[in-house]
């Protein structure tokens, strides 16, 4: 029959290491894009890439030779103090990186699902799923995370590829990279996200098929590696490289910009983002699983007893950590703060630390090959700490349908965003929820006013209300003045001119056309690349009035070329 | 023999050979019961031999006594030398097949309750139980609650004896094994485990076995007390076992090598192990095309899914991620929630508070009623709030989604615990939005990855799948053809998992 021997399957394990990786990896190292163009941060991506695979290599030949307990195995080999040492330096790494992934989920969740939720809370919520996840044991985890496998990365494939659709080639066009000092740095950073490899060596005993535990590390890193790479292609296909520096999360906006086919659903970035989301939770219920199974180890093997005790240790142990994760994550006050602590003690100094130790292991254990070895077994667990205590967290749910307003069509005139939604909202009793516009209309002087129309496709950029599919057209006094707030429909009436009143041939020459600047539709998106990325011309739309009503006449050209001639 | 009778002189219990002291001793114990008879009677020719039949009026009819066994044991035994009698019960010379010996007076009572007829003859040590029809108790009749489109229509009764009765007429094999026990002080209601020697693990048998010895309870009306007694985790609102009341289910799974309950009583009988994808299956999966039977399937995950998320959805994408929907349908369901006066998750919660009532009264109400109750209910109470604004037409449609999609969930222990969780997701749903769907799910994933149903896990083989070397994934969502599935799941015993040969 099946006893509870608290062992998982390699298939488990991969399982798990994949869904730790792939929420964190995937917003995180767009971040580190920020400080570099493009093909720079390709370069430093590959060679980090290359570089976590080593890493994850040595770990996994270093684990077929831990029998029963890294902590042991340590001992052996270095002594009590290193073992020791190696522990901290671990259980800070967790620590710091629990609290990281914290506020990376909270700024995440506020910023394109929960506007009005308070941080804090949403860090509980984590937090507290993450322990009771935790709390399941590694069976427990391991089969979670084989079940959710397949369920967040097989939509995230298939975002990825329709996200592919949306590459502009010339963005991908080859070119040359500079390889400098910050080439290799972000490179190193990129090294660091996987920094957390090495702790599989302590979960290397628990794994009850060890003959594969090579392999199936190498290949749930190789697989984490090989999407974030695929969505970093796709990211400066869609994006360019200067656009993909402006955006602080790419990968998010990435999935507002993919276009399933059937137009059920306008938009899919919500779903998507909640499948991604849930593999914070599990990287949540590792890391307390860690700082409950490495705390643990620090009391005496005259306290270890029975197996049931040692138990209860770690559960302590655990709830104490994520309480003392909470408040770290309270402590740090902004997410900037927490990602500059992460980067520099994470990133420059732990995990520099236990990579190290990892590699003078393996090669102490090269050495040793061979050799009779003393097996000394590590005695585990336990001791009793504490109670836990979560906070209790309220808030106030969403607005109800029937108090908001869904108009289609935005008019931009008379001032910057900020004065243009108050004035709408001021037209309004109900809640302007900008979220289903389909077309915004800005007056002309914003062709000739350049700052001002930066700063307005600036904020539009970064509040994630605003798609990037909204097309975007100029008119004049006579026609804005004609448009009313109350023209609800008249933004669906535009975008559905475009969809259904052009021919298939058309549209595909509107866009060839759009690409050398000539007419053709233009989206949101393509003003921001053409922005961000310094392209020569675009040709937006231009709405007239007539008798009949509204026509498209010529285009206003924007260039860049005074801004270049310029720089 | 010898040893047997030794032992009995020591047991202060032991039937005493003097008639009178039986039957003072039962007298005593049986005061105040009308409905236990004690008759006397003298058999035999001459003097004769004074004897005393105990039974349960109801359980052993006049007439039985009259034309059974017992009846004529006593027709033959009046004709009989008094000490011929004593051989011919000694020796069971009569051949009655359910005759049996008892040596104490408990063994006696036991028997006279369990709805026997027992026979004390003066002069002799041992008393005699003569099987008889037993309480009164429902016969074989249709499956009510688990009907299938293939397959046997015989469900369960309410006696241990006839219900493995059905599973032996369905496995005629010796290895089929059954296991009767006692349990509950006052009840002494007849229990019985029956698997298959060979196929089920003896250790999940004895594990159980052990739980059934791990409490002494006064008594139990149904298998459910059993249930909740012997479950691994008590908290959970998931079923840790399976309950069926169609014996060709009961016997696949003693063919699976899993172990089957039945209690007296009860016309429900358990079977464990259990897993989650256990109990989207039904016995006429089995009997019809695996094309068919895969989408059946299907359908039944996502009515689990709509079941358990589409109001919590629902609130959703209506209270914060609106931008999900299409424009012309977030306008529409706009325009229809004006002047209703409830926020949405009052709305949703009303609604399904107001169907959960309508569901219990249908329950409790007898025949034509509670039908009447569910078209008046459904029918007229809805449209008539929708009428009066007080809820909006699309909550109406998603609490009837919601209903058909508990409906069709196979188990009905699996679709209670639905019940409840959806509640859950409704709360979090109006906190958190949609995120606080994926948190609902993954708290549930995360609860049945760690329980376990007598060592299995119970998402088998959403997990563990190379457990089995797969075999189990050939029947779980999709099912595949009858004849790729030649392996046992994986409760049956790892030497023994073969279950279909092509014969060369």
């Amino acid at each position: 029959m099946f006893s509870d021997n608290h062992k998982i399957s390699a298939r488990q394990l991969n399982r798990l290491l994949v869904l730790d990786l792939i929420g964190k990896v995937s917003l995180l190292l767009p971040a580190f894009a920020g400080v570099s163009s493009g093909r720079d941060f390709m370069v430093s991506l590959i060679g980090g890439l290359i570089l976590s695979m080593l890493y994850v290599f040595s770990v996994g030949y270093l684990a077929k030779y831990v029998e029963n307990d890294f902590g042991g195995f340590v001992e052996a080999r270095l002594g009590h103090v290193c073992a020791y040492l190696l522990r901290f330096f671990y259980l800070a790494y967790v620590f710091i990186n629990l609290t990281y992934l914290c506020w990376l989920f909270a700024a995440v969740t506020k910023n394109f699902l929960l506007p009005e939720m308070n941080v804090a809370a949403l860090a509980a919520v984590m937090l507290l799923c993450g322990y009771y996840g935790a709390s399941k044991g590694i069976e427990g985890r391991g089969r979670t995370a084989e079940v959710l496998y397949k369920l967040i990365l097989i939509p995230l494939l298939v975002m990825l590829l329709f996200g592919a659709f949306s590459i502009d080639s010339k963005y991908l066009a080859p070119g040359t990279a500079d390889i400098s000092s910050m080439t290799l740095k972000q490179g190193f950073l990129v090294f660091t996200a996987f920094g957390g490899a090495g702790l599989l060596l302590y979960e290397a005993p628990m794994c009850s098929q060890k003959e594969r535990l090579k392999r199936t590390v190498l290949h749930g890193t190789g697989l984490v590696a090989g999407s974030v790479f695929a969505a970093f292609v796709v990211m400066i296909g869609a994006f360019g490289e200067e656009g993909l520096r402006a955006l602080p999360w790419p990968a998010v906006t990435l999935m507002s910009n993919v276009n399933l086919p059937g137009d059920f659903l306008q938009r899919w970035d919500a779903i998507f983002l909640s499948l991604l989301l849930l593999s914070f939770f599990v990287a949540a219920s590792t890391q307390i699983y860690y700082m409950g199974f490495l705390a643990q180890g620090f009391f005496s093997a005259e306290e270890k007893e029975a197996k049931k005790r040692r138990g209860r240790c770690q559960s302590i142990c655990m709830a104490a950590g994520a309480l003392l994760v909470f408040m770290a994550f309270n402590f740090s006050g902004t997410y900037d703060t927490a990602f500059y602590l992460f980067r520099i003690l994470n990133c420059y100094i732990l995990v520099p630390l236990t990579a190290g130790f990892t590699l003078l292991l393996c090669v102490i254990e090269r050495v040793r090959q061979g050799r009779k070895l003393k097996k000394r077994t590590a005695a585990a667990a336990l001791l009793l700490c504490m109670g836990a205590f979560c906070s209790v967290f309220a808030s106030g749910c969403g607005r109800e349908l029937e108090d908001r307003t869904f108009p289609s069509m935005l008019i931009v005139r008379g001032g910057n965003m900020d004065e243009v939604l108050k004035g709408w909202q001021q037209e309004e009793d109900k809640y302007t929820d900008f979220g289903h516009v389909k077309a915004v209309v800005f007056d002309e002087k914003y062709a000739e006013d350049r700052p001002l129309l930066k700063e307005v496709l600036r904020y539009m950029e970064q509040d994630p209300v605003f798609a990037r599919n909204m097309l975007v057209f100029f008119a004049d006094d006579t026609a804005l003045d004609s448009i009313t707030y109350k023209s609800s429909s008249f933004g669906s009436y535009l975008a559905d001119r475009y969809k259904n009143g052009t021919a298939k041939e058309e549209k595909a020459k509107s866009k060839q056309a759009r690409k050398k600047g000539k007419e053709g539709e233009v989206t949101l998106g393509d003003l921001l690349n053409f922005l961000h990325n310094k392209e020569d011309e675009i040709s937006v739309p231009r709405l007239v009035r007539t008798e009949d009503g509204y026509s498209l006449a010529e285009s206003i050209s924007l260039t860049n070329g005074d801004e270049k001639e310029a720089e | 023999m010898n040893e047997k009778a030794e032992n009995k002189k020591e047991d202060p219990k032991a039937i005493s050979r003097s008639l009178r002291d039986s039957e003072q001793i039962l007298g005593k114990l049986c005061e105040g019961c009308d409905d236990i008879l004690l008759r006397k009677m003298r058999l035999g020719q001459g003097e004769g031999i004074d004897c005393l039949i105990v039974y349960i009026e109801t359980a052993v009819s006049n007439m039985m006594l009259q034309d059974s066994m017992i009846g004529k044991m006593i027709n033959s035994l009046q004709a009989s030398r008094p000490e011929e009698i004593y051989r011919e019960l000694k020796e069971n010379s009569l051949g009655i097949s359910d005759a049996k010996d008892l040596m104490t007076m408990d063994e006696a009572l036991a028997a006279m309750l369990a709805g026997n007829a027992v026979f004390f003859i003066d002069g002799f040590d041992r008393a005699l139980k003569i099987s008889s029809k037993g309480y009164p108790a429902m016969g074989v009749s249709k499956a009510e609650t688990e009907k299938a489109m293939r397959g046997s229509r015989e469900a369960f009764s309410e006696s241990v004896k006839v219900n493995t009765a059905l599973v032996r007429k369905r496995i005629r094999d010796t290895r089929l094994k059954v296991k009767e026990k006692m349990v509950g002080e006052a009840s002494h209601t007849m229990t019985a485990v029956v698997y298959m020697e060979g196929v089920a693990y003896p250790s999940m048998v004895e594990k159980f076995q052990e739980r059934l010895d791990s409490f002494v309870i006064d008594g139990f009306m149904d298998s459910g007390v059993i249930e909740q007694l012997t479950e691994d985790t008590w908290y959970s609102p998931f079923p840790q076992f399976q309950t069926t009341e169609r014996p060709d289910r009961a016997a696949m799974a003693v063919l699976e090598g899993r172990v089957v309950f039945f209690s007296d009583n009860s016309p429900e009988a358990i079977i464990l192990p259990a897993t989650y994808n256990s109990l989207f299956q039904t016995s006429d999966d089995y009997f019809r095309h695996f094309g068919i039977v895969s989408f059946l399937r299907i359908i039944r995950y996502i009515a689990a899914f709509l079941a358990v998320s589409l109001p919590g959805l629902y609130i959703a994408v209506t209270n914060f991620q609106t931008q999900i929907l299409p424009t012309n349908l977030i306008i529409s369901l706009a325009k229809a929630r004006e002047g209703v006066p409830f926020p949405g998750v009052l709305e949703i919660l009303l609604l399904e508070l107001s169907f959960e009532l309508l569901r219990e009264a249908g329950v409790r109400m007898p025949g034509t009623i509670g039908n009447t109750i569910g078209i008046v209910g459904g029918l007229i109470i809805g449209q008539a709030a929708v009428s009066a604004n007080i809820v909006s037409p699309i909550v109406v449609v998603i609490v009837a989604l919601t209903a058909l999609g508990s409906f069709s969930v196979p188990s009905e222990e699996l679709s209670e615990a639905f019940r409840l969780l959806k509640y859950g997701m409704i709360l979090l749903c109006s906190v958190f939005g949609i995120l606080g769907l994926a948190l609902g799910w993954m708290l549930v994933l995360i609860h049945l990855s760690g329980l376990k149903s007598f060592g299995i896990p119970y998402l088998m083989p959403f997990s563990g799948n190379d457990m089995n070397r797969r075999q189990d994934g050939k029947d779980s969502i999709i099912r595949m053809p009858l004849w790729m599935i030649r392996k046992r799941p994986v409760f049956a015993r790892r030497d023994n998992r073969t279950k279909l040969r092509w014969k060369e």
